[in-house]
């Protein structure tokens, strides 16, 4: 029988202000066979931004394990330290 | 060929015509069922992994040494640095997002995105298509689907492949520690998502993932 479902196969803390990197796979299966993989990627920051607001990224729909490593590395200093460094805009042509 | 209980212990053999050598041998049973054991890892038979522990590396050499395989990756010729190892490589699916700090957001008509990473480099292609809007913000255009390097201004950057609009440049730079790209025309001034209202535009844009040792 064919099957499609969904899973996070990979996960990554990465760089300064801890950005959580998420691979979620979609998998075909047929009677426990795998058939098809692809990936999908995205990266969750501390904050998010609305308008010129920055506020605490909400991640009450993320997989249990995401939420749990987002309460660990994301402190208060690392989501102040990120608005501050997207805020720089700095990184101009030639800078 | 199913695999085959290996009795791995060598006979001993004694040189009796006076050479003085004596040593062990293989039985012969010993060297079958040990080749049917590599064969096996070769045509699928055996179902686990061909696994290697205790931090040894993998080499395969053809006179010199070809391909190194350790724990930054696999090299090649010799390599040594991490900074020459290829890493990992991967190819999926990721979806842009306004990033511009337009209140609310802009929720793009059309938007759709690849990426091909290569070791610490990642190569991204998209096709954004901007709502109707007068918002003045410059385009950033986020859901990268990897972090960019924390470094220098000079990291990076991208190729307009296709738009109708009536803008008359593109440059687009990869933002260090975030996943977005910021738009500029060609004398370094920000295009607007109002430059963009109602247009659509395709590019790619390279850029080093955070982590990257060079």
């Amino acid at each position: 029988m064919l099957e499609k479902r969904e899973e996070v196969d990979h996960l990554a803390v990465v760089g300064p202000y801890k950005a959580i990197e998420i691979r979620t796979a979609t998998i075909v299966m047929d009677d426990g066979a795998e058939l098809a993989r692809t990936s999908a990627r995205r990266v969750l920051h501390p904050r998010t931004r609305n308008g010129q607001t920055w506020t605490d990224t909400d991640v009450t729909g993320e997989p249990a394990d995401v939420q749990a490593i987002c309460a660990a590395v994301w402190t208060a200093a690392i989501g102040d330290a990120f608005v501050a460094a997207m805020n720089r805009d700095d990184v101009t042509p030639g800078a | 060929m199913a695999a085959t209980a290996i009795d791995r212990t060598p006979i001993n053999v004694t040189d009796d015509s006076g050479s003085g050598t004596d040593g062990t041998i293989l039985d012969a049973a010993w060297v079958t069922a040990f080749l049917d054991e590599i064969d096996d890892l070769f045509d699928g038979t055996t179902a686990a992994p061909f696994r290697f522990g205790g931090g040894l590396a993998v080499e395969v050499t053809s006179g010199a040494e070809v391909i190194n395989v350790d724990s930054h990756g696999l090299k090649f010729f010799g390599a040594t640095a991490q900074a020459d190892a290829l890493s990992d490589f991967e190819v999926g699916s990721w979806t842009p997002n306004d990033q511009s700090g337009a209140s609310p957001p802009l929720t793009f008509a059309a938007a759709t995105g690849r990426y091909l990473k290569i070791g610490y480099g990642v190569w991204v292609t998209f096709r954004v298509h901007w709502p109707t809007t007068s918002d003045t913000n410059q385009i950033k255009i986020g859901g990268l689907p990897f972090t960019v390097i924390n470094a220098a201004a000079v990291e990076g950057g991208g190729y307009l492949r296709f738009t109708n609009s009536n803008m008359n440049g593109y440059t687009f730079v990869p933002y260090p520690n975030a996943t977005y790209v910021v738009l500029h025309d060609f004398s370094g001034g920000g295009i607007t998502n109002a430059n963009q209202s109602g247009d659509y535009l395709d590019a790619t844009v390279y850029y080093r993932v955070s982590g990257s040792p060079f």
